[in-house]
């Protein structure tokens, strides 16, 4: 059955139906291998529901998921590695048992489990905590063992659910760079999260879905191309007094979203009416003065996060 | 099959090691020998303190200097002293240990209801009983003389038989009657079960509430179905019950049996000698005919249909509990699940006590059936060995129920566990029943 496929996961048109709402609507999504791939959306668009589709935690109503080219199977789950969001551990059990316990459900030996568990909890500072009641443990380290335990079975798939909530900068940053591993080792990582700026930091593709539909996928630099509004950023060194001199001009022509000056430097950012106008505009602005800077102001995720919601909510 | 053998092992590991199980388990026995103890202790003990009664006899023939010194161990009857009421009276509160008067009035044989006993202390029952029969008898003797019939004629008359009651076979052989013992038996481990199916069925729901409210559910369904969490959870304590039980049995064993050969063994063999007595004066069974007894009774299938439906019962109860489990947020909102889950159980219990009276009756066969009464109603009746087919009818049902409530349970666990902050209605809970699920 398995086909040789680019793909990790391939959504084809998942229908699933609760008695009072539609919680996802004939969704598509193709995401590639050895990729991170983000899965955006506000509260509610159906991300979670997905989630526990492809974990198997649920059956679709209608359509179907292939990981790897085949269809979802119980033989699946040892594959995948999920964190899901609203994450726990059995509080008066023993860290080390537990984890050993979660290992051994996905399928590791115990000898083998013993081993890589020695392995991450000397990496993740957790050794002193192996015979300690998971409740004497703080959150952060609570979470620490919940990624452990997810990715100790080495899954092709890891589908991680807010990973960075719960924990503090230093460990949010191991927790990133651990993904940034994971990834290069040719882990395929699907990321579903409100932070855009770890979206920005780590994802290659995305996928926006929003009321129960995918509003926005592919990968970030065709999107941000997409949204791009011709928006542009210059800095040219000029005397403050020459500043002074041209700033009505700059403010009647460029209408900037930015004008000032400072310590020898004029900074400006506007937008223009289309792209062909760049060349002439730019041609003006290095007859008042060095050109230091340039670059075209690309949208952040969160503004297309925003507008693309915003404007179906609309519609 | 192997990850439900896990989580049955975890289910069990962690609660027979937990410190709440080891105390009960080793406190259970301790205390069940602590009250045998104490059983035997209130037998042996003759501390029960004198009641002193002052006769005053007006009769004109002193009717009372008749009464016996034997009325009972404790009662000690003083007699002779002169006075009337009010001088006794006097006597009765200023004396301490005097604690009451027995009055005969001057008509005293001609209106034996005149008799009266006027207290300070109010008497035991005990002593009740024992300071009328010692009037009686006084009174007897005053009559048999009057009428002038000779004592031996008046005992020959009163004569108690006890009437031999008999199991007449069908081959005309007779069998001692063993009803008390089945009895005892039914009721015994109808109890025994309906403590099982609450004590541990409870445990399961509280367990899959720990599981949803610590958000660990989600982890571990993504590894195992929820089926086979719910099933690993409900076998892994019933494991944890069969072993509290097991050592329960064993511990209380070994525990009364020091206790007896502790506490005055000989007081223990008259004890047992003195009740084989009694039992052999009421019904006229000797020794051998109450090992006959119970070389009588059908062992195998008494246990046989025990194991049966204790767990049949057991996963029957525990699946639903396991259901309402899922379907809360917090043990508060367990309640309005709990009751018609409790009653149905709670009933059983008490339709077994007074349908012992007869085991073959219409409610009792009924009962007996229903799947939700039938593991203890059932249990309770085996003894008395009702029809076969009436026992295969409850255990097929039972069968049938508890693959139906586990069925269901299942479906309502699986959209449950992963339900927050929503408060589950029945109506929900049906719908839950039909979701589309795991293929």
């Amino acid at each position: 059955m398995a086909m040789e496929t680019s793909l990790a996961i391939d959504i084809r048109n998942l229908t699933k139906r609760y008695a009072a709402h539609t919680a996802l609507n004939d969704v598509s999504i193709e995401v590639p291998k050895e990729q991170i791939f983000g899965l955006l959306g506000p509260n509610g668009a159906g991300k979670t529901s997905l989630i526990r589709i492809i974990n198997q935690i649920t059956a679709p109503d209608s359509g179907q998921v292939l990981l790897f080219g085949s269809p979802l199977a119980p033989m699946h789950v040892s594959r995948i590695g999920y964190l899901p969001e609203e994450r726990g551990l059995y509080r008066k059990m023993n860290v080390g048992e537990q984890a050993l316990y979660l290992a051994r459900l996905k399928g590791l030996s115990t000898a083998e489990a013993k081993s890589r568990l020695k392995m991450w909890f000397e990496r993740f500072d957790l050794n002193p905590w192996w015979n300690k009641k998971v409740e004497e443990l703080s959150k952060g380290m609570q979470q620490k063992v919940q990624f452990i335990v997810t990715i100790l079975h080495e899954p092709d798939v890891l589908i991680l659910d807010e990973p960075f909530s719960g924990f503090d900068p230093v460990n949010a940053a191991l927790i990133r760079d651990e993904i940034l591993r994971l990834r290069d080792n040719g882990t395929t990582i699907l990321l579903s999260t409100h932070r855009m700026e770890s979206v920005e930091a780590l994802c290659h593709s995305i996928a926006l879905l929003h009321k129960s539909k995918v509003y926005l996928s592919g990968s970030l630099t065709d999107i941000k191309n997409r949204f791009r509004k011709n928006e542009y950023r210059v800095v040219l060194e000029m005397p403050e007094t020459e500043f002074n001199t041209h700033s009505q001009y700059l403010s009647q022509t460029l209408l900037p979203t930015k004008l000032e000056w400072a310590d020898g430097f004029a900074q400006m950012e506007f937008q223009l009416p289309e792209s062909g106008a760049l060349k002439a505009t730019l041609n003006e602005l290095l007859k008042l003065g060095n050109l230091v800077e340039f670059r075209e102001l690309l949208p952040g995720m969160d503004r297309i996060f925003v507008e693309t919601v915003t404007e179906s909510s609309k519609a | 099959m192997n990850t439900i053998f896990l989580i049955v092992q975890r289910e069990y590991w962690t609660r027979v090691r937990k410190k709440s199980f080891v105390v009960m388990t080793l406190l259970g026995p301790l205390l069940v020998s602590i009250f045998y103890a104490f059983l035997i202790w209130v037998s042996m003990a003759e501390e029960t303190p004198t009641y002193r009664v002052l006769v005053l006899d007006e009769t004109p023939d002193g009717m009372a200097a008749e009464l016996s010194t034997k009325a009972g161990p404790d009662i000690v009857f003083e007699s002779g002293l002169p006075g009337n009421l009010s001088a006794f009276t006097d006597v009765l509160y200023q004396r301490e240990e005097v604690d009451a008067v027995l009055v005969f009035p001057l008509r005293a044989f001609e209106n034996p209801s005149s008799i009266y006993l006027g207290y300070k202390t109010p008497p035991s029952l005990e002593s009740r009983s024992g300071i009328s029969a010692a009037v009686e008898q006084v009174l007897e003797k005053r009559k048999l003389a009057f009428y002038d019939i000779p004592q031996s004629t008046f005992d020959e008359i009163r004569k108690r038989i006890d009437m031999p009651i008999r199991k007449l076979k069908e081959s005309g052989s007779l069998q001692s009657d063993d009803s008390l013992l089945r009895t005892a038996l039914g009721l015994g481990s109808g109890f025994l079960i309906y403590m099982f199916i609450f004590l541990y069925g409870v445990m399961v729901m509280r367990g899959v509430l720990e599981e949803k409210t610590n958000r660990i559910v989600e982890i571990i369904i993504s590894s195992v179905k929820p089926f086979q969490l719910m099933m690993g959870k409900i076998l892994g304590i019933a494991l944890v019950g069969l072993t509290q039980f097991v050592i329960w049995a064993l511990l209380s064993g070994i525990a009364m049996a020091i206790v007896g050969g502790i506490m005055a063994p000989d007081a223990l063999e008259q004890a047992r000698q003195g009740s084989l007595q009694t039992q052999a004066e009421v019904g006229g069974i000797n020794t051998g005919e109450v090992l006959g007894m119970i070389a009588g009774i059908n062992w195998f299938v008494i246990l046989g249909s025990f194991v049966f439906f204790f767990l049949g019962g057991y996963l029957l109860y525990s699946s639903l509990l396991a259901a309402i489990g899922a379907a809360v947020d917090a043990e508060t909102d367990t309640q309005q699940f709990m009751l018609p889950v409790s009653l149905p159980l709670a009933f059983s219990l008490v339709i077994s006590m007074n349908i012992i009276k007869n085991p073959d009756g219409p409610w009792a066969t009924f009962f007996s059936i229903f799947p939700l009464t039938s593991p203890i109603v059932m249990m309770s009746r085996i003894a008395f060995n009702p029809p076969a087919w009436q026992v295969a009818l409850s255990m097929g049902l039972l069968v049938l129920t508890f693959v139906l409530s586990t069925w269901m349970a299942g479906r309502i666990y699986r959209t449950g566990i992963l339900m927050y902050g929503k408060k589950a209605s029945y109506r929900e809970l049906m719908k839950w029943l039909f979701y589309k699920g795991n293929a």
